[in-house]
């Protein structure tokens, strides 16, 4: 019976209602005083976090210190790749070597295993921190060929509009 | 208890509940026959989320496999990326590095508590309360740039590998983890007053859809809906896998504190309570993370011998189970997940006859089943 009457008089003073408001402002004014670069919600466009070192982004190829590919062509990245998103093309060139003539990601097929980079023998292709995928151009953005992976790995961008693809 | 079954009949009806249905916690069809606003019978109609992880398995290698695990459940990555290596591990008898199974462990403890808090936040918002879940997802961030720090990943993490993980930890991430555990341990409790000593809260969560422990044991329902009925059974102190033997916490198990032992406010209780036991664990194994090696040596081409392994874990939503068939070359020959919310959805027409309509929403928060994972 006391218990029914605690129920009743806890119902009819709305303890409840203002021990809940209590906490909800108190958590209120903490998202007031906390600076806008640490907030767990960030304003996106205008507060834009970078991703930590070890982030798995837009794929990016590197290049020697003499501006050649790192890359040699030897496709072992596409036969890890669990999800079948890499097409490496080569030819034979003039003195019988292997070239490398085009590099193909599919970024729908993509699923950022990272183990393209992890199995790579040049260190030639890397995951970096750019996450910010959208693009004007419907195709590249689905189609990473040769070039714009360049571009990136140039320049290894935090952000998009660090790098003009 | 309050009685549903009226005297008054009124004419059957068919109701489709869901595949959108947003309370249904992803692509979930319940076909349910209504007398009125009594549930008569519940018709899981499952497969929307059917991708055929198990049988992409038997064209990839072993460690090709494991992103693909991420995706059998996508609320706790970790712990299945732990499974399916553990189980890979036992078929071909390496053994893992000290640091590594520590570092398994970790990762594992602090993604079952983001599971949870998933969990518990899903139900309550299924029952009107919005705030838990926006307050236990600012601490799910928390975990998240913990996550993204070691393994580059936010929601599959591919952190595992076949004999230890891919990575050693990054600098300054048991400080951070540290950090984390006193921040969460205030937190919790400040969600916890918000609903579980609610009034309105607890009326609707208690003494509804009672789950018996003959019933639990029978429908193999497992994990923290199993110890809600009553039942002393955790795996990873019972039959210990990893180094969880090394590790001092208690098992929750229900009581029936607010109404029968096996209601739904117990099952959303036993989440509550193992978050805080999980706390402990990652706290116990940060203090004795040893130094060392992070993966054993493992060929490039891995093969492992003919033969099968069933190995079992003790996830956020249960035991899940995997099975690996090995023919001796270097792509398994069968794959077979055993999934605990599969188990789950298949008691509800046992224990939602003569419930309200509007206690279904609660029934499916409280098992807190991901879809998913049903369907693999």
């Amino acid at each position: 019976m006391s218990n029914a009457f605690k129920k009743f008089i806890r119902a009819v003073t709305l303890v409840d209602l203002f021990k809940g408001l209590a906490l909800t402002g108190s958590v209120w004014v903490r998202s007031i005083i906390t600076p806008r670069q640490v907030l767990v919600t960030r304003p996106y466009p205008e507060v834009k976090r970078p991703a930590f070192p070890n982030f798995k982004g837009h794929h990016g190829f590197l290049l020697n210190e003499d501006g050649s590919l790192k890359c040699v062509g030897c496709g072992i990245c596409a036969g890890v790749c669990p999800a079948k998103a890499i097409r490496v093309y080569t030819e034979e060139g003039k003195d019988h070597e292997k070239v490398v003539v085009g590099y193909e990601i599919d970024a729908f097929r993509c699923i950022y295993c990272g183990f393209c980079q992890e199995a790579c023998p040049k260190d030639a292709i890397v995951l970096t921190r750019l996450y910010e995928l959208a693009d004007y151009d419907n195709r590249a953005c689905y189609r990473w060929k040769m070039d714009r992976l360049v571009e990136v790995g140039k320049k290894r961008p935090l952000f998009r509009d660090e790098v003009n693809l | 208890m309050v009685t549903t079954r009226s005297t008054l009949r009124t004419q059957e009806m068919l109701l489709n509940m869901g595949p959108h249905h947003p309370s249904t916690h992803g692509v979930l069809r319940l076909i349910l026959r209504l007398d009125g606003e009594v549930v008569e019978e519940v018709f899981p109609d499952i497969g929307y989320l059917h991708r055929g992880i198990e049988k992409i398995g038997e064209s990839l290698t072993y460690k090709q496999f494991i992103p693909y695990t991420d995706r059998v459940e996508y609320l706790a990555s970790m712990n299945v990326n732990h499974l399916y290596c553990m189980a890979v591990e036992k078929l071909a008898g390496i053994e893992v590095p000290e640091r590594a199974e520590y570092i398994r462990v970790i990762m594992t403890e602090l993604n079952r508590i983001i599971s949870h808090i998933i969990g518990c936040g899903a139900l309550a918002m299924d029952l009107g309360a919005f705030t838990p879940f926006l307050y236990g997802v600012v601490e799910r961030e928390k975990v998240n740039d913990l996550f993204e720090m070691t393994c580059g990943q936010r929601l599959t993490y591919n952190y595992m590998r076949i004999g230890g993980v891919s990575q050693d930890l990054p600098e300054g991430f048991v400080e951070k983890t540290y950090a984390f555990l006193e921040e969460m341990e205030r937190r919790w409790d400040e969600i916890n007053r918000l609903i579980t000593e609610n009034e309105i809260f607890v009326q609707r969560l208690a003494d509804v859809a009672v789950l018996t422990e003959a019933d639990a044991l029978s429908y193999n329902i497992t994990g923290p809906n199993l110890r809600a009925s009553g039942v002393d059974w955790d795996l990873r102190r019972d039959m210990p896998y990893s180094v969880y033997d090394r590790f001092d916490f208690d098992v929750p198990i229900g009581k029936g504190e607010r109404g029968t032992v096996g209601d739904c406010y117990d099952r959303y209780l036993m989440r509550v309570r193992e978050t805080y036991e999980s706390l402990k664990i990652v706290r116990q194994a940060l203090d004795g993370l040893p130094e060392g090696e992070v993966q054993a040596k493992v060929s490039k081409v891995f093969k492992p011998p003919k033969g099968e392994v069933y190995m079992r874990a003790e996830n956020p939503r249960g035991e899940m189970a995997v099975y690996i068939e090995s023919d001796g070359s270097t792509k398994p020959s069968r794959i077979k997940f055993k999934t605990p919310s599969f188990n789950s959805l298949g008691v509800f027409n046992k224990i939602c006859r003569g419930q309200m309509l509007s206690d279904l929403v609660a029934v499916i928060g409280s098992f807190d089943i991901v879809l998913p994972e049903v369907d693999r």
